[in-house]
Formats: C-alpha cells, sequence, structure tokens
C-alpha cells in the first residue's frame, strides 16, 4: 500500500513537472521561431539569469489557473496583501479593491519637471498653452483605504509633481479634486479589479475638464452634453470584467466588475483617423460606429480576459476624432491609458480632438504642434507612469 | 538557481531526469559525467566565474587523495598531506570567506589602514570545502576508497542537490554509491515525496514567515519595534531558519534518491529538545557529526581531562559559530552554545529527568535568543533587539503585530506544528482499516505542491538563508 501510495505521487510529480518542461520548451521555440517576445527584453539590464527566468516564467502554461488557485489559498486566509511577480505587492483596500502601490519617485520628479517646462516653454513661444490634467489614483489622499503602513508613494508623488509645476508657471488641473469631493464613491470612482477610473467616472471628469477649457481658456464647449446622463445610453454587463489587477490574483480573490459602456443617445458624427505611424485607418458614421471598438466589447459576458476599458479606442500612437457635427476647437491630448475615455467623451463637445501616446509616438511633441496648430496641448497623466518614456516630449533625437 | 523555482523546477531537474533515465541510462560512468555537468552548470548559473574554484577544488583534493592512498602506510607522509589538504582547503574558505573580516579587525585593532578587498562569496563554499576535506582525510582513515576517476570525486563534491546549502555529505556515506548505487523505481518515488515535503516546508511556510521576520526587523531600523513585534518577529525568525534550512536538506535528499543516492538525515525535530546539547543532535546533524569527527574527536575530544574537553569543545563552537558567517554575531552565538552545552554536562542537565516543559522553555528561549543573534548584522543590533523583547513596555502591541497576526497566523500556527513530529505520528493513524490517513496526506500534499508552484508563479518572496554559508 505504502509502496503505491509514493509511486502515485511520483508520476504525478512527473507528469506535472514534464508537462511544464515541455509546455515552456514548445512555447518557446514557437517564439524563438516567430520572433515573438516573451518578455525579456522588459528586464535588458539584468543578467542573462534574470532573463532567461523571464522567459521561462512567461511560457509557464496555465498561469491563468495558478493564480486562481493562489488567490484562492489569499482568500481563504483572509490576506490584504498578496505578492507580486511585478508589483512586489498587492493590497486589498477596505472597499474590496486591488490596488498596485506606487514607489517614491522623487529621483525622477526633477527630470520630469524640466522636460515639462521645456515642452511649456516651446509651446508659449507658439502662442499656445499647456495643462497637465492629473488623473486620481485609486489611493485616495483623505481616507486611509489600505491596510495600514502599506507603502504607495502616489499622493506623495502626485503632489511634488503639481507643486513644482507650478513653480514652473505650468498650469495644472488636478483631478483628485473633483473626483474625491464626495459626489462618487470610491467603488464608484474605480473598478475593484483595475488600476483605471470607471468609463462612468471618467466621463465626469470629462464635464469637469471640459468646465475648466471653458472658464480658463474661454473655450466654447457644450457642457450640457456631459451633464445629463441621460443624454447617454449605458450598457451594463454585471459581473464580466476583470481588470489588469484581477487578472494577477484570479478572480476569486478579487472578484469581478461590472463594466457599463456610455454611448450617446443624440446625433454623432465622426470620422476617427487612427495612424499608428505606417499605415492610418479611417473609421467613419456615429459615436458608436466610428470610436467603439467592438473588439473590446463582446456580448457574451463570460468573455473575462476582454479588456472592456479599451472600447473606447485604446493604446493608439496618434488618433484624431474629428466632429462632424461641432464647429469650435481644436485639442491635443498627450496622455496615457487614463486619458481613452476622456478622449473619447471630450472629442463629443470638439471639433478636432488629437490624442498621442508617447510610448507609441516618437516624435517632437512641439513639431507635431507646430504643423497642427491645436487652441490648447493637455497633458493627461495617471501617476504610476513616472520614470518611462511618457514624458520624453523631444522624441527620439 | 534554487531548487524553489521554476526554473528547476520546469527545465532543470525535468531535463536531467530525462537524460539521466533514457540517453544514459546504461553506463554508470557516462551517467556521472552527466551529472557532474549537470551540477557545473547548475553551479554555473548562479556563478558562473567561480566553477573553475569548484573545478579547481575537486581537482586538487582528487590529487591529494591520490597521494594519501598510495602513502596510507607512511604516517608521516600522511600527515604531511593531511596537513596540506586542512592548508588548502582552508586557504581557499579564508580567502574568499574570512579575508575582508580578518582585515577589519585588524584594522579595528591595530588602527592601521589596510586595504579591504571587495571579495564575492562563491555560493555554498563552506559546504563544497567541507566535502573535499572529508573526501581526503575518508581516504586516509580507509573509510572510503581514492578514486582513480576524477570526475567521481567532481560528483561527489559537486554532486547539485547537496553542492550549495547541504547537507554536507561525507564521503564515507556514498563512496560506495557513486559506482554502485541502486535505482528503483520505489527509491525515486521516496525522493519525490521527500522533495516535495522540503518544496512545501521552503515555498510555503519559510517564505511567509520571512515577511513577518523581515517586518519585524524593519521597524527595529525605523526604530518602532514594539514588544509583540520582537517577539513574532524573533519565533518568525526561528520558523523561517528551520523551514528554510529543513526544506533545502530534504529537497536535496530527496533528490539524492531520485538518482539513486541515500544521503543521511540532516534535521530530527530539533525545536522539541529538551537542552542545547540535545539541540544540536537534532540540528544541521551532517555539520556537527563533521566537526565531532574531523575536528572534536581528533583534538582529542574527552580523553585528555576535563580541560582540555572543554578547550576542545570551546574550539568546535567557535569554529561552528565561524562556519555560518564572517562577523562576531556568528562566533558569539556559537559560543553561546559552548557556554550552555557545556554547563548542561557540567551540571548533567542533558541527562536530566523530568520538568520536560521547563526543559524546552529554556532550549528554545535560549534557541530563540541565539537566532536574534543569528539574524542582526551586529551585536549591538541585537542586544537592542533582545532589550525591546524584555524591556519594551513603550508600545507593547502595536499595529504591525495585530497586521502580521491577522495576515500570516495560518503560516506561524502550521510552523509551529510541523516543526513538531505531529504529522508524521498522524500519518501513521489509521481511519476504518482501509484508509490510513498518510493517504490523505500524500494527497494533500500534492494538492499543496500545485499551491507552492502557484506561489512561485505569483513570484513570492523567495530567499534562501543557508546559501550564504
Amino acid at each position: 500500500m505504502k509502496f503505491k501510495k509514493k509511486n502515485i505521487e511520483a508520476i504525478l510529480f512527473i507528469c506535472l513537472i514534464f508537462s511544464l518542461f515541455l509546455a515552456v520548451s514548445a512555447y518557446n521555440l514557437y517564439s524563438i521561431v516567430r520572433g515573438i517576445s516573451l518578455g525579456q527584453d522588459t528586464v535588458q539590464d539584468s543578467s542573462w539569469q534574470k532573463r532567461i527566468e523571464y522567459r521561462v516564467y512567461n511560457s509557464i502554461p496555465g498561469k491563468t489557473v495558478f493564480n486562481e488557485i493562489f488567490g484562492t489559498a489569499q482568500k481563504l486566509m483572509g490576506k490584504k496583501v498578496v505578492m507580486d511577480m511585478a508589483y512586489g505587492s498587492i493590497y486589498k483596500s477596505k472597499y474590496g479593491q486591488l490596488v498596485f502601490p506606487v514607489n517614491s519617485n522623487d529621483a525622477y520628479i526633477d527630470d520630469i519637471l524640466n522636460r515639462m517646462e521645456i515642452l511649456n516653454n516651446e509651446l508659449k513661444a507658439e502662442g499656445i498653452p499647456l495643462l497637465y490634467v492629473q488623473a486620481p489614483y485609486k489611493v485616495p489622499e483623505n481616507e486611509v483605504q489600505l491596510p495600514k503602513n502599506s507603502i504607495d508613494f502616489s499622493n506623495s508623488n502626485m503632489n511634488k509633481l503639481l507643486a513644482g509645476m507650478k513653480i514652473r508657471g505650468i498650469d495644472t488641473l488636478d483631478l483628485r479634486d473633483y473626483v474625491f469631493d464626495g459626489h462618487m464613491t470610491q467603488n464608484e470612482i474605480f473598478y475593484n479589479t483595475d488600476h483605471h477610473w470607471r468609463i462612468e467616472a471618467a466621463f465626469d471628469a470629462t464635464w469637469y475638464i471640459a468646465r475648466y477649457l471653458n472658464n480658463k481658456y474661454n473655450f466654447q464647449i457644450n457642457i450640457e452634453k456631459y451633464s445629463n446622463i441621460d443624454n447617454y445610453e449605458q450598457r451594463t454587463y454585471e459581473k464580466s470584467f476583470l481588470g489588469s489587477q484581477g487578472r494577477r490574483v484570479g478572480k476569486i480573490y478579487g472578484g469581478l466588475d461590472d463594466f457599463t459602456y456610455i454611448i450617446p443617445k443624440f446625433e454623432t458624427k465622426f470620422l476617427l483617423t487612427d495612424n499608428n505611424g505606417n499605415e492610418s485607418i479611417v473609421s467613419e458614421g456615429s459615436f458608436e460606429e466610428a470610436i467603439m471598438d467592438k473588439t473590446y466589447m463582446p456580448l457574451d459576458k463570460k468573455d473575462l480576459t476582454v479588456n472592456r476599458y479599451a472600447a473606447y479606442h485604446g493604446d493608439n500612437r496618434e488618433l484624431i476624432f474629428d466632429n462632424r457635427l461641432v464647429e469650435k476647437h481644436k485639442i491635443l491630448l498627450v496622455k496615457d491609458s487614463f486619458g481613452i475615455p476622456v478622449y473619447s467623451f471630450l472629442s463629443l463637445g470638439v471639433h478636432e480632438t488629437r490624442a498621442i501616446d508617447l510610448r507609441l509616438f516618437k516624435s517632437s511633441v512641439s513639431e507635431y504642434v507646430k504643423k497642427h496648430r491645436p487652441e490648447i496641448v493637455i497633458v493627461l497623466y495617471n501617476i504610476d507612469h513616472i520614470g518611462n518614456d511618457m514624458y520624453k516630449f523631444e522624441g527620439d533625437v | 538557481m534554487v531548487f524553489s523555482s521554476l526554473i528547476f523546477l520546469t527545465v532543470f531537474l525535468p531535463t536531467v531526469l530525462f537524460f539521466y533515465y533514457t540517453v544514459f541510462r546504461r553506463n554508470r560512468t557516462i551517467q556521472n559525467i552527466f551529472l557532474l555537468i549537470a551540477s557545473l552548470g547548475f553551479y554555473g548559473y548562479g556563478e558562473p566565474k567561480f566553477v573553475f574554484v569548484l573545478i579547481s577544488s575537486c581537482l586538487v583534493n582528487w590529487i591529494l587523495g591520490l597521494i594519501i592512498d598510495k602513502f596510507k602506510y607512511n604516517k608521516l607522509y600522511c600527515k604531511l598531506i593531511i596537513a596540506i589538504t586542512i592548508v588548502y582547503n582552508l586557504s581557499i574558505i579564508f580567502v574568499f570567506k574570512y579575508l575582508m573580516f580578518t582585515m577589519q579587525n585588524i584594522n579595528s585593532v591595530f588602527g592601521t589602514e589596510l586595504s579591504i578587498p571587495e571579495i564575492t562569496l562563491p555560493i555554498g563554499i563552506s559546504f563544497f570545502t567541507f566535502q573535499a576535506i572529508s573526501y581526503v582525510i575518508d581516504v586516509y582513515r580507509g573509510h572510503g576508497k581514492a578514486q582513480k576517476n576524477p570526475f567521481n570525486v567532481a560528483l561527489y563534491i559537486s554532486f547539485f542537490p547537496q553542492l550549495v546549502a547541504g547537507p554536507i555529505v561525507r564521503y564515507e556515506t556514498v563512496s560506495e554509491q557513486i559506482e554502485n548505487r541502486q535505482e528503483s523505481f520505489a527509491l525515486f518515488s521516496s525522493g519525490v515525496n521527500r522533495f516535495i515535503v522540503g518544496f512545501l516546508k521552503k515555498v510555503l511556510i519559510a517564505n511567509n514567515v520571512a515577511i513577518v521576520a523581515n517586518i519585524a526587523y524593519g521597524a527595529q531600523v525605523q526604530g518602532n519595534l514594539s514588544m509583540s513585534m520582537a517577539w513574532l518577529g524573533a519565533i518568525a525568525y526561528t520558523l523561517q531558519i528551520y523551514f528554510d534550512f529543513s526544506g533545502y536538506s530534504d529537497m536535496a535528499i530527496g533528490l539524492g534518491k531520485m538518482f539513486g543516492f541515500k544521503f543521511k538525515e540532516n534535521f530530527n525535530y530539533p525545536y522539541i529538545s529538551q537542552s542545547t546539547t540535545e539541540f544540536w543532535r537534532r540540528w544541521h546533524i551532517s555539520l556537527g557529526t563533521w566537526f565531532r569527527d574531523y575536528v572534536y574527536i581528533p583534538l582529542g575530544g574527552s580523553h585528555y581531562g576535563k580541560a582540555r574537553m572543554y578547550l576542545n569543545t570551546f574550539i568546535v563552537w567557535a569554529l561552528t559559530g565561524l562556519w555560518h558567517g564572517a562577523n562576531w554575531t556568528f562566533i558569539i552565538w556559537g559560543l553561546i552554545f559552548f557556554v550552555s552545552i557545556s554547563l548542561e554536562k557540567q551540571f548533567k542537565l542533558d541527562k536530566m529527568e523530568g520538568h520536560i516543559v521547563l526543559r524546552r522553555f529554556y532550549t528554545m528561549l535560549l534557541v530563540i535568543l541565539g537566532w536574534v543573534l543569528f539574524r542582526s548584522p551586529s551585536i549591538d543590533i541585537a542586544l537592542d533587539y533582545i532589550k525591546t523583547m524584555f524591556f519594551g513596555f513603550g508600545n507593547i502591541v502595536d499595529y504591525e503585530f495585530r497586521n502580521s497576526i491577522n495576515e500570516y497566523i495560518y503560516f506561524i500556527i502550521i510552523g509551529i506544528v510541523f516543526s513538531t513530529p505531529i504529522a508524521k505520528k498522524l500519518s501513521k493513524v489509521r481511519l476504518r482499516r482501509v484508509i490510513s490517513l498518510q493517504i490523505l496526506l500524500t494527497i494533500a500534499e500534492f494538492i499543496l505542491f500545485i499551491l507552492a508552484i502557484s506561489y512561485l508563479v505569483k513570484g513570492s518572496y523567495n530567499p534562501f538563508i543557508y546559501f550564504n554559508f
């Protein structure tokens, strides 16, 4: 009996490690043949061992299953802090929201401020104002939501950045002042399982931005378009969204989010140009037809891996929204993913909205501005990009 | 490379097992050469440049083994060769591990300003050097035959399961097995079971309680360590070091069995000991017996009177402390055990009966305080930590403590329970004649193994304490 029992365990062990071996080998071979990066490039500065380990890690099959097993164990133990390969820790807030901690980035802030100042001066020379819009992060400053003693510097980083910009004469709009003023709950502002704000919160913030543009820069955006949500269809898919944070811990630990698409009921007419640098794809039609990307709007809500947030046309190098029913205003938005719903909604009140993402757009922003002459340049960023290429406004020179 | 890593589990181990049991199955010599190459690859993956240190150690000790075998009837020659062996091996370990420490102390004592070179410690140098010494001495003592084939000596010294963190395998234990071991599926299965047990100890218990220990020691650095957290941190580290090291030993013993080798046990539930003497019979057994047989007994042991015995004991414990690292904390830690073991011997406490709870309490208190010293970067910091444990009344219970309890209480309880032989005893219980609890434990073990892999996939905190020694 004893002999057989241990044999069975050995057979299971062998099956498991050889299955993993075959899967890792096959996937690596496939990736080499097809020239697919397994993420090893992201650790290029590290040792060759780290790169190999990263390749292996990224070719482990069934990571979703392992995540669920791991997440279930964390849930059973009632844990509020979960270890993570990429982020070190993932916290669960008192509202059941998952949060990636943000490190202190003092070392980069001066460099960012200098870059912003240079851009501001270049735009000033062209007579074009620059506005920095600070998107909120999932951790509000005025309430302790994370497990106590959690290490998160998001607000500290944002405060330093905004203070530095004010000193350098750069106009700023801190959306935290608005979204955290109590008119929405934390769970209404952010998805529980994703680091992004909810589409509803982004829509609401777009009204705030539009109002600011009208008041401060004499724009004439029809903010009535944003003030009455009844003008929009709210298409909600309950328990249909497992965001980027949820995918790291599994749906059992993180839960599932409801996802709501906000689509105008009123008449809209757009020409959207999606320029990836090599070719331009042009879409024409209503807001839903031209702007909403159906790839990210599956009707089957069980398809949890779909990034529904990207339905508002995300991760593009350059987008040009041409609103055929609005005559005034040209805006350039330099943005990260928090800007995705903002540019889509903002385009409802602006004739031409251009949006560039500096992770993909590698030319000079000021040259782009000189060429296209927007009335204002808005840089809309979330705080977790400090230290990467998002502030390289001069492009690859 | 560590055993509890995805690359070991999904690439290295399956590859080595596959070639060992298929392509090279029919020829023991080729199998051994293959295991040697794999072992050097295993070591070189972590420390490419130090492979040459390892190879030179293998080569020199192989030659010394041949010479001592040739002159085994000439005592003078043999003693000379033993002296060369010890000087050579200890020189290697001295240069890499103790030179910086020695120079720092010379500078501090004599006020000199000798420039201290930056020397990186090759992983596992203390383990493979002690094995190398064991080879030559065991050949001299006739406890194993001299290997004509250098690859066999190299395999003995550098065999990957025990290479970087032990157990210290004595040559006499495996000299026959190198060429004449018998693989079987039963032994292989037993090895798999042992590997899984070690893997669970390491990944599920040691790595998680390590976080609590780190929080406590981090709080001390920041000056806000509470009394409760100090105790919790010390207990967590006590559990961490046991499950980390014994887990690694289990994995090493299990891997050895997978390739037909039978290593001796390295741990035997040390935390149930009723004296520190007993503790050291149960903790890191391979190191304790190594020092006993290669240092204490050759120095005369207890044969030349009490004073000489205490001197020999002192030397052994000072060396045991020093073996763990080039820092006064380790030396003092070793000497604390010299004092406690000597007192136990003097007053025959280790042979006393009754008062089991009291004796276990005394032993664990000393062991836990010893680990505080062991974990601390300096004696001052250790004393400060211990002071907080006993006199930190300012802030007895704080948030760190409550949070650590909330987050890690299961790991701490499981750690405490499994540091006793309770699971071993339970596994022998039979339920309704048909199903033994051991079968349920085996199923649970495999499920937990998958859970442990999920921890690796998540990239959880995964240090290895004994790599540094």
